[in-house]
């Protein structure tokens, strides 16, 4: 397997996962481009047992470092810009837009833990590497999963008219 | 169904409609289910909600995404990245380095004040430096114990193969225990191979390879091979040249003890 292959193998979940973690398109796939960077230069620190995990590790990470850089930001934009109104929008339009909106408000009311174990257990991971990944016990992870998939969607229902 | 029945937990049927638990265990917990309604109309909403979360996080994913994956662009974009890197390179910190394409060439930089805590890294990869397209091995699942056991992935060695650049390269080592050692080999290989203790970090570029490690995780020795088409090599040890190789000549410096170990030259800090 060279190189490339596991790049085309990973990218897209990645991809995926950073941007259901960040809601942000243009930074998920920034972040990934710079954790294979990372992986290419040998610049090789984390704790994960292997290449795909400690690729997600490493998206995890960019990602709450990123997050604490733009919350900064938007704390003093916030003081100082105008608000701007979107464009008209499709009828179609909007209504995804909503229901993309619900969906990450209920992702939100998660803390980060839990946010973690539940977007990266859609990416395929065991429990096993779901614990090593936010340090628990393998044993405790069914029970974390089985209440933030119920906050999840308690919180998506409430929100639902 | 009597009052003394040990319901299985919730995180059990999670885990069991997650397929993760262990065959004797779900079992167990199969025969409970065909005696307790409870658990099995639990079991079932707990797989409706898991396909619930699963269809709402898709309504994250741009249907567009798949035409902004391009993995290509991507790829193209990461190698642009890494060659910015090497285009804005740091300024070497360390004594004895020489670059440019006149001057000298490998270069094993022992710095051991430099060390910085690294956290160790499992990861036991083989890339090729000069093209990610060319990985030898990229990763070793030979080893699962390796998953619990962070001890066997710290033994575990990891390195990389690189080319020459004009025939020339630049290797620094940084942060070798006191007591480790460096075996150097001459093979008919193209490039140069090293390999390192885990816990090593790995810089690399066409022509160029850094090591970076922390002291109290390197166990073993630091090997490289060097092509012996290679015009120049330079090997420098704790910020100064220890030795330094043409087709022709190898000159050992006075900042290491040098001997032979089984045809490598072995190179040690001068005490
Ligand atoms: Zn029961």
């Amino acid at each position: 397997m060279t190189f490339r292959e596991i790049f085309h193998d990973t990218y897209p979940a990645l991809v995926r996962y950073a941007r259901r973690m960040a809601g942000d398109p243009d930074a998920a796939e920034d972040v990934v481009q710079e954790a294979f960077v990372r992986l290419l230069d040998g610049d090789v620190r984390g704790e994960s047992q292997r290449l795909r995990g400690w690729l997600f590790t490493t998206v995890t990470n960019l990602l709450r470092d990123r997050a604490r850089v733009a919350a900064n930001r938007s704390r003093l934009l916030a003081a100082q810009a105008p608000a701007t109104s979107s464009p008209p929008e499709a009828a179609g339009e909007a209504e995804r837009q909503e229901r993309i909106r619900r969906v990450r408000e209920a992702l939100e009311c998660l803390d980060e833990r839990d946010r973690t174990l539940l977007l990266l257990r859609e990416e395929g991971f065991s429990y096993r590497e779901l614990a090593g990944e936010v340090g628990v016990q393998p044993g405790s992870v069914g029970t974390l999963l089985a209440r933030a998939r119920q906050r999840f969607r308690d919180r998506l229902t409430e929100e639902t008219p | 169904m009597n009052d003394r029945t040990i319901h299985p937990s919730e995180g059990s049927l999670q885990a069991l409609a997650d397929g993760e638990l262990e065959p004797a265990r779900a079992a167990d917990i199969q025969r409970h289910l065909v005696e307790c309604e409870d658990c099995t109309r639990r079991l079932d909403q707990l797989r409706e909600l898991a396909g619930a979360v699963t269809e709402a996080l898709g309504h994250l994913d741009d249907p567009g995404d798949t035409e902004r994956w391009v993995p290509d662009r991507a790829w193209d974009n990461i190698r642009a990245r890494r060659q910015d890197v090497r285009a804005h390179p740091r300024p070497p910190a360390v004594r004895g380095w020489r670059q440019g394409a006149a001057a000298a060439v490998v270069a094993l930089l022992l710095a051991a004040g430099a060390a910085t805590a690294l956290p160790w890294s499992p990861l036991r990869t083989w890339f090729s430096g000069s093209d990610p397209g060319e990985v030898l091995a990229p990763l070793s699942d030979a080893s699962p114990a390796a998953s619990t056991d962070g001890a066997l992935a710290r033994t575990d060695p990891v390195g990389l193969t690189m080319d020459l650049r004009d025939g020339e390269m630049d290797v620094e080592v940084e942060a070798l225990a006191d007591d480790g050692w460096i075996e150097v080999r001459r093979t008919d290989a193209a490039g140069v191979s090293a390999e390192a203790p885990a816990g090593t970090a790995f810089h690399s570029a066409p022509g160029r390879l850094r090591m970076v490690g922390t002291g109290e995780l390197h166990q073993g020795p630091i090997r490289i091979a060097l092509p012996r088409s290679g015009r120049r090599t330079v090997l420098t040890i704790d910020g100064q040249v220890a030795a330094e190789w043409t087709p022709t000549e190898l000159v050992v410096h006075g900042v290491v003890a040098a001997d032979s170990l089984d045809g490598a030259l072995r190179l040690r800090r001068q005490p």
